[in-house]
């Protein structure tokens, strides 16, 4: 049930990003700006390079029916058992059919925000320590922490936070 | 008996003399002692007036606006509560001061009764005693009292002196208590003060407890320290309770005197 | 009768007060320490209208320090111009202790001359006059220049009114998607521009000392990066590209120099990077987090974040030695320091039993002292006068800035915008 909702929730992320991604020519125009030093990215930069990274590995792991998001407790890396039973599918399906898979880790919103990247990026590492323990190859699995930039619940109560930290296999 | 009335009238008569002569004296200013006042932080709060003060009124408040107000109210409050309480402590130190003279008045009205009681004893045998002793006894009995009447004024003296300089050192201290208290209240110390920082003002006061001069004596070394200790005087503006002090003590203490601001209660 | 007894004694009191009697002294040890009783008169030109109310921007920022109360226009009774017009006892029946008076005038060439005078009330004295210029579109400039002068008189410390804030807002746009951009406001939040805007995140701004570029992490490249940024053209660079993370840029205070934080060699460490050589030098070598460092003012430390104790913690690193010394001991979560100016008060963020709050810490004594009672408050920042702390906080779902002064006397927030508006960073002296 949960795992189910997640995934919904992770295809609605997924398409939006997408969406957004294609739609930010439009939206990031310098034209809404009156100062005149005020810049804007060049939208191209921004939006070619997330819709190749992400399309392509995101849809792939969605096709699995194994969770692809591991939660973790506050100021903590360690991962909980369901998270290493998980993990061991996907280190196997790795290992049969590598492919480049990005391991974003990320915070919830209390503590210091860049003290919360390193934290995402620790838990992000802790979950590669243990897929290229299972035998995957470490050239295939990239890290990045998001630390609390990216909620995936913006609240300000436990459970939002229980959700938040955490790491996402894309 | 009525003889025995008018030789103790007699006595009071030189009493009240002397205590007239002393009283002048002390009002002239006959003050033997000249220690340098230096009233150091009396930490102690105390608003104690009230012997020259019976209706200590409340300050005029400042005209100012509604936040201001409120803040200064509350201090205004807890200023007036630390009065009262003050206030309080002084009826009954007054009172009990007041019981101890009462008693003390009691006391030497025994002694006397006393006296007069050996008196008639005295009186009853010495009408047993022969007439020609009489005069030599009348003689030695004048002599008597008048050792008794000396040792009175003597100790009466010695008790007023003590009085004098006590009420004189309390009023000070009180009036400092009183002028600290308002200064205090109304010293805001810029940020940039630090402990340590020292500034001395002479302060020139005018019967009416008004600010009629403020002069720097010696700088801190920073203006604004330096400023804020002047508005802190310029705000209070008037002392309102220096009105009823004894114009000699006034003349002799505040007409002119100095202010060190010295803050002890920063974090810095 | 008696006339003549106080005669007298007044007489004897004039006598024998100078050879024989010190003089009282009264000490003053403690202060109430209210806010000063202030009236800006309104500063206008003699003919024809500025755009801007000067004397209201300088009453809301004098209103804004805390430390002044500003008499509202409405309560004065005449609005002087010049010294002469000034009639001390209308202001004095006010309270006021200190009057600013201030004319304006448009020279030929449509500059704006403002001449202002402080004096004080009481004593009815001139504290100063001066002289300040602008043109039509900067009188904000030309207001906060007359209250940083009025605010270093009483003070005794540099106004900051003049200086700048940097923030990132970040808010979801009509497609549900998340937008980030970095911005630049006056310190009090107006004229608030741009200068960059992304739908991945940004992070960590920074000024540069001379107060003309700002650093700050984007993920524009799908991975954290290090750029800087001038503001007066827009144009920028970027200065690191590693595997794992780029993070937590702080000028150094000669200029040539950035403390940061790269993971490339397996977990967060803090390097220097030489803004002309491009060369990294690494400061920190643990197993444990290292990160958020902040130079010591005299630029021969780096005060950091680790968790090599455990939990996170402030630890100060000699750049010369390499000697490490742990400064924070209290609460289970003290991060991201920065230091005020005297390079001695330290603010930070400190949680205990997870209330996260702005705190300071003595460097000397020690002491430790928490600032706001606000919720999950985080990246304080100082204003280069040392006098307030801006920092981060929530107010129901959305993050808006508070600012707080170092003695904790003064709260406030600033104005609530659309979306979060989050890591403020407090410019040098401009």
């Amino acid at each position: 049930m949960r795992v189910d909702s997640l995934k919904t929730g992770f295809l609605v992320a997924v398409i939006s990003l997408m969406l957004a991604a294609c739609s930010s020519t439009s939206t990031q125009d310098t034209a809404g700006v009156s100062t005149s030093d005020a810049t804007s990215l060049p939208s191209d930069e921004v939006a070619t390079g997330t819709v190749s990274d992400r399309g392509v590995s995101g849809m792939d792991m969605m096709g699995s029916d194994v969770d692809t998001v591991f939660y973790f407790d506050f100021d903590k890396s360690i991962l909980k058992p369901e998270a290493r039973a998980a993990l061991s599918i996907h280190a196997e399906r790795l290992i049969s059919y590598p492919q480049n898979t990005r391991l974003e880790g990320h915070a919830d919103e209390r503590g210091t925000r860049e003290y919360n990247m390193a934290l995402g990026e620790r838990r992000a590492m802790a979950v590669k320590e243990y897929l290229v323990l299972q035998g995957v190859n470490p050239a295939i699995l990239e890290v990045i922490s998001y630390g609390e930039e990216r909620p995936k619940v913006v609240d300000s109560n436990e459970q939002a936070w229980a959700l938040n930290r955490r790491v996402e296999l894309k | 008996m009525t003889e025995q009335f008018t030789n103790y009238s007699l006595a009071a008569l030189c009493s009240v003399a002397l205590h007239t002569l002393l009283v002048t004296l002390l009002v002239v200013g006959w003050a033997p002692e000249n220690k340098p006042r230096h009233v150091v932080k009396p930490r102690y709060i105390e608003a104690t007036l009230l012997q020259m003060e019976p209706k200590a009124k409340s300050e005029p408040k400042p005209a100012v606006d509604a936040d201001a107000a409120r803040r200064r109210a509350e201090q205004e409050k807890k200023a007036a509560l630390e009065k009262e309480a003050a206030r309080k402590r002084e009826i009954a130190k007054r009172e009990q001061a007041k019981k101890a003279e009462e008693q003390k008045r009691k006391a030497e009205a025994e002694r006397k009764e006393k006296a007069r009681q050996e008196q008639l004893k005295k009186e009853k045998l010495q009408k047993e005693l022969a007439e020609k002793k009489r005069l030599e006894e009348q003689k030695r009995e004048a002599e008597r009292r008048k050792a008794v009447e000396q040792d009175l004024a003597s100790a009466l003296a010695k008790e007023e002196d003590f009085i004098d300089s006590v009420s004189d050192q309390e009023q000070i201290g009180s009036y400092s208590n009183y002028i600290q208290e308002r200064i205090e209240n109304n010293w805001s110390r810029p940020p940039s003060a630090r402990r340590g920082m020292e500034v001395i003002l002479e302060i020139q006061l005018v019967p009416t407890g008004r600010v009629a001069g403020v002069a720097i004596i010696k700088s801190s070394g920073n203006a604004a320290f330096d400023r804020a200790a002047e508005q802190a005087v310029y705000k209070v503006g008037q002392f309102d309770q220096l009105k009823g002090m004894d114009p000699a003590l006034f003349e002799r203490e505040f007409r002119r005197f100095r202010m060190l601001f010295k803050p002890e209660d920063l974090r810095l | 009768m008696i006339r003549h007894l106080i005669c007298l004694a007044g007489l004897m009191a004039l006598l024998a007060s100078p050879v024989l009697r010190a003089e009282l002294t009264i000490e003053i040890n403690r202060g109430a320490d209210n806010p000063t009783r202030v009236a800006i008169s309104p500063i206008l030109l003699r003919s024809g209208a500025l755009p801007e109310d000067v004397s209201s921007i300088v009453s809301d920022d004098l209103q804004r320090s805390g430390l002044f109360e500003p008499v509202d226009r409405a309560n004065m009774l005449s609005y002087p111009r010049t010294v002469n017009e000034v009639y001390y006892r209308d202001w004095r029946v006010l309270g006021v202790e200190y009057l600013v008076v201030g004319d304006a005038v448009r020279q030929p060439d449509g500059r704006i001359d403002v001449n202002f005078t402080l004096l004080e009330v009481h004593s009815e004295r001139k504290v100063f006059t001066k002289q300040v210029q602008g043109y039509q579109n900067n009188i904000r400039d030309i207001a906060h220049f007359v209250s940083d002068r009025v605010y270093e008189a009483v003070t005794g410390i540099r106004g900051a009114f003049s200086t700048r804030i940097a923030y990132v807002t970040a808010m979801t746009d009509s497609s549900q998607s998340m937008v980030f951009r970095l911005m630049v406001a006056d310190a009090d939040g107006a004229r608030e521009r741009m200068l960059l805007e992304s739908r991945e995140p940004i992070m960590s701004p920074g000024w540069s000392p001379d107060g003309k570029e700002l650093v700050y992490v984007s993920f524009e490249t799908g991975r954290p990066a290090i750029f800087r940024q001038r503001l007066s053209d827009a144009s920028r660079e970027q200065l690191t590209n590693f595997q794992g993370l780029n993070g937590a840029p702080s000028w150094s205070p000669d200029g040539r120099q950035l403390a940061l934080v790269l993971s490339k060699d397996g977990n967060p460490e803090i390097y220097l990077f030489d803004l002309a050589s491009k060369q990294f030098t690494r400061v920190t070598r643990n197993f444990a987090i290292d990160t958020e460092p902040n130079w010591t003012p005299d630029g021969k430390s780096i005060i950091f974040t680790s968790d090599r104790g455990g939990r996170p913690q402030v630890y100060r690193q000699n750049l010369a030695s390499g000697n490490v010394e742990r400064l924070t001991f209290r609460g289970d979560y003290n991060a991201r320091p920065r230091l005020a100016p005297d390079g001695r008060t330290m603010v930070m963020v400190h949680a205990d039993n997870g209330n996260f709050h702005i705190a300071t810490q003595d460097l000397i004594t020690g002491d430790l002292r928490v600032l706001t009672e606000t919720f999950l408050d985080e990246s304080p920042t100082v204003a280069p006068n040392g006098a307030m702390c801006l920092y981060a906080t929530k107010r129901g779902k959305s993050g808006l800035l508070a600012a707080v002064s170092l003695d904790a006397g003064v709260k406030y927030f600033l104005p609530a915008r659309n979306g979060d508006v989050r890591e403020p960073a407090w410019s040098p002296f401009l």
